[in-house]
């Protein structure tokens, strides 16, 4: 019979202390998963990990994004505040990551506001359906008109948008695998289509070792 | 004065909040009062029933570890459709160790029932448990031990398995004109795909290319639907770009998927077999209630039993390979002490007696010694992908039949176990299954019930499947 190197590198292991130990004990070596409920800190490193966009990366690039875009005091100090539109409609996502839109954009929105502090107005197209609605009513009297009377709905300065791409790769041999993620957002003027401000891309790249077991 | 009557006054008001509440008279109404306090008798008997809830709590563990106990099971699956309950029980029962097999066999099921969120939810468990990057995960080091066998492992399926999950995830994406996460789910099957194909091979489940293309286009973003388009062209003739303004995508799964068992000397070799002697081929489409209307031709694009065999062998081949021959040397080695113990007689009966107990310890060694590979399976795969394209007007598209074809392009007396049209207001899809994924028997095809209970009796895999039930409340 012919034995190959890990056949033979098997029977050494059958004869090593540590395996005979783990043979009694029927607890091999490995670290133990911890039991129950964690609390995490959502702007570190998670416990579970990919190669793709983490729960870091969206603290991060939503914060990267804002600086950069309330150092600009073109867009953002005028004395009336430009009005912006940031919604998942036109963050597209082109890259092999399944991903919920609205994470990014709701937290590059929710985090802009309260930093932007007035500089920066934000309109909810998301919202036009309820707006809508409530209009109707107004203006077939089943209602008054509230307590600040009837007014236009706002027109959009900007729009956000954004692009996640990807690009992946793996070494055959190793099984190691690595994922460059890129994340865009640009600002678009809605007169003019002029992008009037272009964040510094935010790239992911992380490389992992699958277990042979799966390979 | 002042001070000795506000004292008075003070501890008259002590006093009446130390007095207990007067019972209310006749004819009196206890309105005000939120609650009669408890009655000796009520307390004893509330410090009795928790007594006994934590007795049965203490057995139940002696008994069942951290569960699940008597009862769960049946208060988690009540509020689950009927046909779906099978399903939801084996995934309860089964844990982390067969929780992507079993998400995988649940959505497909819940995919023909129409219960698209059940689907979509299994799906994404599936997925996540799939891209987890495993290390120093206890079962891995278990499956490779020279003790243990493979099935120890969480099950995450062979390569076209994966890729699999990721497709119904995508028609699931389409169904929802969620077209980037679409196209997302796709790119990740090809992803599988490129697993155990050696450098210099291409991806060839090209379905999925076409699948990425297809998304892209009823996105809008034509370029990279043209770039995919070519990749399937290339590998498939039968996967050419459809026509401008095509906005209907018709999808038949024909057949029963490949079937893993082991062979070698000490099953150690995994194998996959084509399912033999069912009678459909083909298939095309027909609008219902239009006799008149023409038939929609589909085209092979996919072979299953074909993905799975095309593979440059698994890295955990390789070591069971070598495990199978750790098992094979050392009872041969125990043989050969047995034999020479009772052929030479130079070292007396003791001698004698210490050689085959010797020999009979290697050979219970190499008994104690598992290569087994892990067959477990999923079984309600097709074994072929058939697809044609038309353009419908107005969307969403209407409904369809199906007929289904033999090899000589005969008509078939097959009704189809799944026929579900996903609308849509730029594109549509029509999905079709010749075999019942939901007529099956739910437990979980290939498992090792031996593993499965050794498996089961480990506190640490009994934490974490308990955190896994805990996690499936949100069903």
């Amino acid at each position: 019979m012919a034995v190959t190197r890990k056949g033979v590198r098997w029977i050494a292991q059958v004869f090593s202390a540590g395996l005979l130990a783990a043979t009694l004990s029927g607890q091999p070596a490995g670290a133990k998963p911890k039991e129950g409920v964690q609390d995490l800190d959502p702007g570190q490193k998670g416990v579970v990990d990919g190669v793709g966009i983490a729960s870091r990366d969206i603290a991060s690039m939503a914060d990267i994004a804002i600086r950069d875009l309330l150092s600009r005091g073109d867009i953002v100090n005028r004395p009336v505040p430009p009005r912006i539109v940031v919604d998942s409609e036109f963050f597209r996502n082109q890259s092999s990551q399944r991903i919920d839109r609205d994470m990014i954009t709701d937290a590059l929105r929710v985090q802009l506001n309260r930093a932007a502090a007035g500089r920066l107005r934000f309109l909810s197209r998301e919202s036009m359906l309820a707006v809508g609605r409530e209009r109707e009513l107004k203006d077939q009297g089943i209602t008054d008109s509230g307590t600040m009377g009837r007014r236009r709905i706002s027109g959009a300065d900007y729009q956000f948008v954004g692009k996640i791409t990807s690009l992946d790769s793996r070494n055959p041999k190793s099984g190691t695998y690595q994922r460059r993620t890129q994340i865009i957002f640009e600002l678009v003027d809605l007169e003019t289509d002029d992008v009037v401000w272009t964040g510094e891309p935010y790239i992911i790249l992380r490389a992992s070792d699958e277990d042979i077991v799966n390979q | 004065m002042f001070g000795l009557v506000a004292a008075v006054s003070a501890l008259a008001t002590a006093a009446s909040h130390a007095e207990p509440p007067a019972a209310p008279t006749s004819g009196s109404t206890p309105a005000a009062t939120p609650s009669a306090a408890p009655t000796k008798e009520e307390l004893a008997a509330e410090a009795a029933a928790a007594k006994a809830k934590a007795r049965e709590q203490k057995e139940l563990r002696a008994k069942y570890g951290e569960g699940p106990y008597p009862g769960e099971v049946e208060a988690f699956i009540a509020s689950k459709p009927a046909t779906l309950q099978p399903f939801f029980r084996t995934l309860f029962l089964g844990g982390e160790r067969n929780a992507v097999l079993n998400f995988d066999r649940l959505g497909l099921a819940a995919m023909q029932a129409g219960e698209w969120k059940i689907a979509e939810h299994a799906f994404d468990g599936a997925l996540t448990r799939i891209e987890q990057v495993y290390a120093q995960n206890t079962q891995a080091e278990q499956a490779k031990s020279v003790w243990k066998k493979e099935a120890r492992k969480d099950y995450k399926g062979e390569p076209y398995e994966r890729a699999m999950a990721y497709y119904y995830r995508g028609l699931l994406y389409l169904r929802t004109e969620d077209y980037d996460n679409a196209r997302a789910s796709f790119k990740g099957a090809l992803f599988q795909d490129s697993i155990n194909l050696d450098g210099d091979r291409a991806q060839d489940f090209v379905l999925m290319n076409y699948l990425s293309g297809w998304a892209s286009a009823c996105a809008g973003d034509t370029s990279l639907a043209d770039e995919q388009f070519q990749i399937a062209a290339k590998v498939n003739t039968n996967l050419v770009r459809p026509p401008a303004g095509t906005n209907t995508l018709f999808i038949a799964e024909i057949g029963l998927g490949p079937v893993k068992s082991k062979s070698g000397q000490n099953a150690e070799l995994l194998e996959f077999k084509s399912v033999t002697g069912l009678p459909e081929a083909g298939a095309y489409f027909t609008a219902s209630g239009n006799p008149a209307a023409p038939q929609i031709a589909t085209r092979e694009v996919a072979s299953l039993s074909y993905q799975a065999s095309d593979r440059d062998g698994r890295k955990m081949d390789g070591v069971l390979k070598g495990k199978a021959e750790a098992k094979a040397i050392t009872n041969a080695v125990g043989d050969q002490m047995i034999q020479q113990s009772l052929l030479n007689n130079n070292n007396g009966m003791g001698g004698m007696m210490g050689g085959m107990l010797a020999g009979w310890m290697m050979k219970g060694l190499s008994s104690a010694m598992h290569a087994d590979a892990d067959i477990r399976m999923w079984d309600t795969l097709p074994d072929r992908v058939l697809l044609a394209t038309a353009t419908v007007s107005p969307l969403p598209s209407g409904n369809y039949s199906i007929t289904f074809l033999d090899g000589k392009q005969a008509q078939v007396d097959l009704k189809p176990a799944a026929l579900q049209a996903f609308g849509g207001k730029r594109c549509s899809l029509i999905w079709a299954r010749s075999r019942d994924a939901i007529a099956v028997d739910p437990v979980t095809p290939g498992d090792d019930a031996g593993v499965a209970a050794a498996n089961a009796r480990r506190k640490e895999v009994q934490a974490k499947d308990k955190g896994f039930r805990a996690s499936l409340s949100d069903f």
